[in-house]
């Protein structure tokens, strides 16, 4: 999105020709629309999805339990030939959010089911994993991404519950569940390579990136401020990050490292508290000399070590 | 017809895994026997609540006469049950439930070494029939 008064200062600078402000703001006009537009149309299909649900739910003691099964079964094979008929048409992005519908009524089939034939007493991430598998299949309609972004979440909700119940420890253990959510983008990417048609690789590594992303955020909230293993626990994150931000500087993804970057920085602020604290650096004059110098090394560190980042990412 | 056959098939596996998992539990119910197990009004405060009760098995005073070798299949129930109610009538089941004047009953349909489902919800032997039931 460009401001056209920013466009001005462009123009009086000579960056650019009246003409191209012009073909820039036709270019955002134009995206702008496609955008709006697309974001109207889910919501529509979203809206309409939940509006005939809660028709269903709250007139649900009315209904009899084969009706209700019957119109979530036909609500299904609507979204369906909805998705058919466009992909038809080669019309690909209202063929995704008819996807989505469907993706979003197999979820509300879900529940009815759950309902009808009252089951309850099993593990609350069972119907997480039974939609997962429900929608598995939409992931491979030709050329669509959207699906992508709502399945994989789903997947990965259920994946990490699943493993946090028949394996509690790993829960116990950072380096458990990092080495999981790295096996993931592993897949997603090596997913990515083999089959660059299907959508599910790429979106599989960035949802296990920020996945792990938040994991090691936690831990270093966590972790850092511990009394006993503060110490060693923002040593074993420092390797990490620096090992991360190493293989990430050499796959040239460059905005991962800026990520991985800021979150050094946020373990660099723990390491200071938990210093700070430890050898009661806010206590003294000296101390507080001592963390006051610590900071602004730190400061003048960090932003020099981000500009060679992106010297690399230029020269790359 | 394979590019037919490949938008074809995943369009319609949601729909057809709802069909098999609806046919699967009807023949699981049909092939099952209904029996009569003793319920209690469990803990209501749950974030989640509304439109189910919670309630939880009482072996002690059900009939285990009606089961396998007279005795109670303890280990094929959960600890712990929620029965699906319209939001209305949930607060006023469970407080018939957890009356401990008031006789309440889930009739199962039960198979040997499986999972029971619950059919119906009994109160003086009175079925919950929606937001009209008296008992």
């Amino acid at each position: 999105m460009f401001k056209p008064r920013q466009l001005d200062k462009l123009v009086d600078a000579g960056i650019i020709t009246p003409t191209q402000k012009l073909q820039i703001l036709d270019f955002d006009n134009e995206v702008g629309h496609s955008l709006i537009y697309r974001i109207l149309m889910t919501l529509g299909i979203f809206t309409l999805g939940v509006g005939v649900i809660s028709i269903v739910a709250a007139n649900w003691q009315d209904i009899g339990d084969m009706v209700k099964l019957i119109v979530m079964l036909l609500l299904l094979l609507f979204s369906a030939c909805g998705v058919l008929y466009y992909l038809k048409q080669n019309k690909t992005k209202v063929a995704e959010k008819w996807a989505l519908s469907e993706f979003l009524f197999s979820g509300a089939a879900i529940g009815l089911i759950i309902q009808v034939f009252q089951l309850s007493g099993g593990k609350i991430y069972a119907p997480l994993g039974v939609w997962a598998l429900m929608t598995a299949s939409l992931l491979f309609l030709p050329k669509q991404k959207l699906i992508s972004y709502f399945w994989m979440p789903l997947f990965l909700t259920w994946l990490i519950m699943w493993i946090g119940d028949i394996w509690w420890d790993i829960f116990a253990s950072f380096d458990s569940v990092l080495f999981l959510f790295a096996g993931l983008m592993a897949l997603g990417k090596f997913l990515d390579w083999r089959k660059p048609d299907f959508s599910g690789g790429d979106v599989l590594f960035r949802e296990a990136l920020f996945c792990l992303y938040l994991w090691l955020f936690f831990y270093t909230i966590v972790g850092g401020l511990d009394s006993q293993k503060g110490l060693t626990v923002l040593f074993k994150l420092f390797l990490y990050i620096g090992g991360l931000s190493f293989i990430f500087m050499k796959l040239k993804y460059f905005k991962v490292v800026r990520s991985f970057v800021k979150l050094a920085g946020l373990a660099v602020v723990i390491l200071y508290i938990n210093l700070g604290v430890r050898f009661g650096l806010f206590e003294t004059g000296i101390g507080l000399i001592l963390s006051g110098a610590l900071l602004i090394g730190l400061l003048i560190f960090i932003p020099k070590f981000i500009r060679r980042i992106f010297k690399e990412k230029i020269h790359a | 017809m394979l590019n037919n056959l490949r938008n074809y098939v995943p369009v319609f596996v949601p729909a057809v895994l709802f069909v098999v998992l609806c046919s699967y539990f009807f023949v699981q119910i049909a092939l099952g026997t209904e029996v009569k197990v003793r319920i209690q009004g469990f803990d209501p405060r749950d974030l989640l609540a509304g439109h189910y009760i919670r309630y939880s098995i009482d072996w002690e005073n059900t009939d285990c006469a009606q089961f396998l070798n007279k005795v109670c299949p303890q280990k094929d129930f959960e600890q712990s049950y929620k029965f699906y109610v319209p939001q209305e009538m949930a607060l006023i089941l469970e407080r018939e439930i957890q009356n401990t004047q008031n006789q309440a009953e889930i009739v199962f349909s039960y198979q040997n070494g499986k999972k029971p489902f619950a059919l119906q919800l009994l109160i003086n032997g009175k079925s919950f029939e929606g937001k009209n039931a008296r008992f």
